[in-house]
């Protein structure tokens, strides 16, 4: 994969928009994946169980969306 | 980007400002240096926090409190009777648009409110926005800066680059592609766990479905394995057997029904002996494909090395004691109430280094352990040979005693736990040798119980009744496959989805820390030029050149010195005076204020030349006036500078009658009454007093009286230039109101005598004769021996109006400054004027 580098003289918002695209020609759905959960995790929040149970709420959400259908009856579908 | 000016603040209830129905209102000027003066205690600082709590929510000051000290008490002022504190920001957007009034209001419950008077749409949205490290800069600021890690500091400064946002977007990056969460989160390892249980028992279908194909067609299974191709290969055979033929009308191996068979095969037979020979024919099957494996020992010995493997990873630990502790120590670490870096929780011991991180250390050591346990505990669930052992110690056909049975248990307690150790494991292969040794014991003796019976029974029927067990042995194998196919497909797929997000997000991870590390490198090396010039103009010592230092690869920030006296590269913080050290830290965020634009544009800065000697304090202001804030660098930030300092205060009241300079003081009685500002003007202190006797307060007048005479008498000595003694002009105890009215009067005589005095003959006199014996007489000498009780406020309001009148005496009436009015200037000098009037 190429490496991606940021431009020093954009923004930091554009930088991080840029990054995005980039990770699009690699997985679009993914990389819109990712950039919309990664947004609910910033602020990060100082405290470590705080941002454990953060983390693991936008996980699961992202489960839900890498399987829509769900995986019913094995147990293990979070 | 549309940035901003801040315009006024008004505050009320906040911290050490009462002010109760009668907000403070501090005025900002966007195209001036801004600056405040108030002695300790004056509620300086509470403005500071007020603007700060209005925009980033909180006061670091308070933030770092234990919670025990209850720091949520302490923002709204304790002496309001409302008990909430209004702080009202009016910001002015850099784009010509109007006004923006946005009202924090905190409640005695800690509850805050924000909303926007003049109707912005997202207030809250704008104070997020405007927050950030470069806005409030204060003394505390420095020396953390200077005394943090070299970790703490990198991140500070990653903050200050603007890298602030990259570098909470890693860290977030890094919490989503962290492998023990994804693991934990996506169920990664519970489902292969899955998938490998559903494979063996697959495996074992197909395995049997192979031998069982063999056995009814005596050929084997056509590769590529399809089970249609089986289904009907098999039916073909079985079809072709006379006896069987009208059963395999429109049937299958998997639909025709087995009973009708056993019925017609048991009428041609005319006994139940074939019943029995069916009967032995499965339970030799079954056992059968129990049989041991080729891979067998090569799953012994993976067993064997995981076991060595989890045992050397637990030696280097130390112990489940341990463990236990450093779990706990790492909640405390973490939570809301601990907010020491570098303590120990446990003895309050201050330490040198991260505490967090080592214990984050020591837990890393416990994994090695935790992840080949939890593979041990697998390998029972899914190992294709352990299974077989089960299956086999679940046969009701073969008999084991009550120690063969113990020592099963108590191994499979030990699996199922993760504890099996080296001795579990000998004891298990030998029962498996004991469990080998009883099934072939017991197929031996089903073969022998096969071949009587199959000498009783006519050969054809013997072959027929092999078949019929065969066939309904290869239906039950192949429903088997039939119904797990499509679910570990449907398993597999998911874990592919899993595992392709896992590489996804650890590449977006990796590739976006080591894009941030780059970009950070590069804006340091950019920002040298800049710091090492601001901090030369402070501290005017050219021998010394700072040089920030990033550890390649990390966050470390090193301040180092380029130089230092003929010493290259050595440490800042081992070998910079206290003062030198801040003016690298101020060097440092003055030059990241310059480099960054931000949505505020302005920086406040509180008390931060507190431990600066003078000719910092001074080289620093004159810095900001001449190349950092605005007006002259219209690109620069407006400054608002914050002040206690006796000298910066005489610096403060030279310069706030250039355009470019606003300054104002804080007066009145923190915390319990009110506090007001008074605009920096040359009435400034006049109206003060002129207020303060009005009503009638003449103890608080007094000193005010004095200051603005100093004032006016230290005017008149810049404006007309009046030469002064070598020790006036250099020391500032010696700038007192006796020796500038002696030093006025003899300047004055010296130009008479030369006959160049420029001051009319009224002049003269009545300064001479009236004005300064008066003031003398009636006040000078009266405030040095403090009986100042006796003067009433007319009297001194009538000190105010001689103060006022000795400077009128260096004046002169210009007509050419303005074409409509008369302008009284001061002379040039005690022997000329400006102009020609």
């Amino acid at each position: 994969m190429d490496d991606f580098n940021f431009d020093p003289n954009l923004p930091p918002d554009e930088n991080i928009k840029i990054f995005f695209e980039h990770l699009k020609t690699l997985d679009k759905k993914m990389a819109r994946i990712l950039e919309n959960k990664v947004k609910k995790l910033i602020p990060l929040p100082d405290s470590g169980p705080r941002r454990n149970s953060i983390r693991l709420s936008v996980n699961s959400e992202i489960l839900q969306l890498l399987e829509p259908e769900g995986r019913k009856g094995d147990g293990i579908e979070k | 980007m549309i940035r901003y000016f801040l315009k006024q603040v008004e505050i009320e209830g906040f911290r050490g400002i009462n002010n109760e129905d009668d907000p403070l209102i501090v005025k900002f000027k966007s195209d001036s240096i801004n600056s405040i003066f108030a002695p300790n205690a004056q509620g300086k600082s509470s403005i500071y926090e007020a603007i700060c709590y209005a925009i980033s929510g909180n006061i670091p000051k308070l933030k770092d409190l234990l919670s025990s000290e209850r720091a949520e008490e302490y923002y709204c002022n304790r002496f309001n009777s409302t008990g909430t504190a209004k702080i009202l920001l009016t910001l002015t957007p850099d784009d010509g648009s109007n006004d923006i009034t946005i009202l924090v209001k905190r409640d005695k419950h800690g509850k805050k409110n924000v909303a926007s008077p003049s109707g912005y749409n997202k207030p809250e949205e704008l104070l997020e926005n405007l927050n950030n490290e470069l806005c409030f800069i204060d003394q505390k600021t420095f020396i953390k800066f200077v005394e943090d890690s070299p970790l703490e500091r990198g991140r500070t400064f990653s903050s200050l680059l603007g890298l602030d946002i990259l570098s909470q977007y890693r860290q977030a990056l890094e919490m989503l592609s962290n492998t023990r969460s994804l693991n934990s989160d996506f169920s990664i390892e519970q489902l292969r766990s899955k998938i490998n249980e559903i494979r063996t028992i697959l495996d074992t279908s197909v395995q049997n479905i192979e031998i069982l194909f063999n056995k009814i067609t005596n050929t084997t299974v056509p590769i590529p394995f399809n089970i249609e191709v089986i289904i009907n290969n098999t039916t073909s055979i079985l079809k072709e057997i006379n006896l069987l033929k009208q059963c395999f009308r429109e049937k299958d191996v998997l639909s025709v029904n087995y009973n009708s068979i056993k019925k017609i095969v048991r009428d041609a037979e005319n006994s139940n002996m074939h019943e029995q020979l069916l009967e032995v024919i499965k339970k030799i099957t079954e056992l059968s494909s129990l049989a041991p494996q080729k891979d067998d020992e090569q799953y012994q010995n993976d067993l064997n090395a995981l076991v060595e493997i989890r045992d050397n990873a637990f030696k280097v630990t130390q112990g489940p004691l341990f463990k236990a502790l450093y779990e706990t120590l790492l909640n405390i670490l973490q939570s809301e109430e601990w907010t020491y870096s570098k303590r120990c929780p446990a003895c309050n011991s201050d330490l040198d280094y991260d505490f967090e991180s080592e214990v984050g250390k020591q837990l890393k050591e416990y994994d090695e352990v935790a992840s080949t346990t939890i593979k041990i505990i697998e390998f029972w669930n899914s190992n294709v040979w352990i299974n077989r052992i089960k299956n086999l110690f679940q046969l009701r056909n073969l008999k084991f005693d009550n120690k063969q049975k113990a020592v099963f248990q108590n191994i499979e307690n030990h699996f199922r736990s993760g504890d099996l150790s080296e001795s579990d494991l000998k004891l298990f292969f030998i029962l498996f040798e004991e469990i080998e040794a009883i099934r072939k014991k017991t197929l031996s003796t089903l073969e022998e119980k096969k071949g009587n019976i199959e000498k009783k029974l006519p050969p054809s029927l013997v072959n027929l009744t092999d078949k019929i067990t065969y066939a309904n042995q290869i239906k039950e194998n192949i429903n088997k496959y039939l119904e797990l196919q499509p679910e570990i497909n449907s398993l597999q797929n998911s874990l592919d989805k899993r595992l392709k997000w896992q590489k996804f997000v650890e590449y977006a991870c990796n590739s976006f820390a080591e894009a941030e590390v780059k970009l950070s490198t590069q804006k340091t090396l950019d920002l040298e030029k800049k710091y090492q010039m601001i901090y030369s103009e402070i501290t005017k010592n050219v021998d010394v050149v700072p040089k920030l230092k990033k550890s390649e690869g990390t966050q470390n920030l090193y301040l180092n010195l380029e130089n230092f006296y003929g010493l290259k590269d050595v440490a800042a913080t081992a070998l910079l005076a206290e003062s030198y050290k801040n003016a690298l830290a101020i060097s440092i965020y003055l030059s990241s204020v310059l480099d960054n634009i931000l949505p505020s544009n302005f920086i406040i800065l509180d008390d931060v030349t507190s431990s600066f000697d003078a000719g910092c304090q001074f080289n620093l202001m004159e810095l900001l006036k001449t190349k950092i804030a605005r007006p002259i660098n219209p690109n620069g930030p407006q400054v608002i500078i914050l002040s206690h300092d006796g000298l910066l205060q005489k610096y403060f009241d030279r310069i706030s009658n250039e355009t470019q300079w606003f300054h104002q003081t804080i007066q009145g009685l923190p915390p319990t009454g009110s506090i007001f500002t008074q605009a920096q003007d040359p009435c400034r202190l006049k109206s003060s007093v002129e207020n303060l006797l009005n009503a009638g307060k003449i103890q608080q007048a007094v000193p005010y009286i004095r200051q603005y005479l100093e004032f006016k008498l230290l005017e008149i000595i810049r404006k007309v230039s009046i030469k002064v003694p070598l020790d006036f002009s250099i020391r500032d105890d010696k700038k007192m109101v006796k020796n500038c009215l002696d030093t006025i009067t003899e300047s004055i005589e010296l130009e008479k005598k030369a006959g160049t005095l420029i001051l009319e003959e009224p002049q003269t006199n009545i300064l001479k004769n009236t004005l300064i014996s008066s003031i003398i007489a009636n006040w000078v000498s009266h405030y040095s021996t403090g009986i100042i009780s006796s003067f009433s406020p007319y009297v001194l309001l009538g000190v105010l109006n001689d103060i006022d009148s000795i400077a009128d005496c260096f004046k002169y009436d210009c007509h050419c400054l303005s074409n409509t009015q008369t302008v009284r200037r001061y002379y040039k000098t005690l022997s000329s004027k400006h102009c020609n009037c």
